[in-house]
């Protein structure tokens, strides 16, 4: 689905290429806070602007290129996600979908279920219990916002594009080029970690 | 019969609608009796719900847009210049 105040992909493109000034602003005006959001997932706050500014030449040097096999939105953000994991290449970091699909498996600590798998220490009682009263404390939100920097980079774009962004799964995984399957164990990964993170600020009454 | 285990590994899918027809049963059925895996299912769906609360957008300033179209218009003149 294109951006509300955008023209369709096929009213766009061929004013893109024909290098209209309007158009780049349209499109600028609507992808770069998405493409700077994909950015910084992926390769941390400080680089995040440079690696879209980056990827904005990408996109237009590759647009007549362009198979449309993707929507035009899509493929901008396939764009920056690749530029954003080739930068931490560069810098050596690991950034490949095994790395991330080998972490522990075990999502609660092991020692909370019995020899039959039931709880023996099962989930603790929220006061906070819905959205609303969990983000009025602005010290669980910080426990959030923490949970979320240490989520492994996948685990992280992939909960934020999905979870926070609303994206759809299947777009998700165009983006970032992981199988559907891969992407839904990385996503209820990271969605028990930030369980766990609201569940030890609920226990450990404000600790996190 | 599924026990607690098996319903933490299999909730996002649950919660998501991406269990087929038999497993998705077999977590309700476990669900109707078990209070635990009821509670760790809501705090679960709070917390998916939580995170859709967040803050979304990044604002971009004109600023910022300006400075990229400049910088595209440069580099389609550029791409666009004869070669030497």
């Amino acid at each position: 689905m294109p951006h509300r105040s955008l023209p369709s992909d096929d009213e766009l493109i061929p004013k893109l290429l024909a290098s209209d000034e309007t158009a780049y602003r349209q499109l600028v005006s609507a992808y770069h806070g998405m493409m700077v959001y994909i950015a910084r997932s992926i390769v941390g706050e400080s680089i995040a602007d440079e690696v879209a500014q980056e990827a904005w030449l990408s996109v237009i040097k590759a647009l007549p290129n362009f198979e449309r096999r993707a929507s035009l939105k899509t493929w901008i953000m396939r764009i920056v996600s690749n530029t954003a994991k080739s930068r931490l290449r560069h810098e050596s970091r690991t950034v490949s979908l095994e790395d991330s699909m080998n972490e522990s498996g075990d999502l609660i600590s092991p020692d909370r279920f019995d020899e039959r798998g039931h709880w023996t220490s099962p989930p603790s009682f929220w006061h906070a219990d819905t959205p609303d009263s969990i983000l009025s404390s602005s010290q669980l939100q910080a426990c959030i916002d923490n949970a979320l920097k240490e989520l492994p980079q996948l685990q992280r774009t992939i909960l934020s594009l999905r979870d926070i962004q609303g994206l759809e799964m299947d777009q998700i995984c165009k983006i970032l080029d992981v199988s559907e399957s891969n992407a839904r164990v990385l996503l209820h990964r990271a969605r028990s970690r930030i369980r766990e993170a609201i569940d030890e600020h609920q226990r450990n009454q404000g600790e996190c | 019969m599924l026990n607690c285990k098996d319903i933490t590994k299999q909730a996002s899918n649950y919660l998501d609608k991406e269990l087929p027809y038999r497993a998705r049963l077999q977590v309700r059925l476990h669900l109707l009796i078990c209070v635990h895996c009821q509670r760790y299912i809501n705090q679960l769906r709070t917390t998916i719900r939580t995170l859709g609360k967040l803050k979304k957008d990044i604002p971009v300033s004109e600023q910022v847009v300006d400075d990229i179209v400049n910088n595209l218009r440069q580099a389609k003149q550029n791409q666009e210049k004869p070669k030497k």
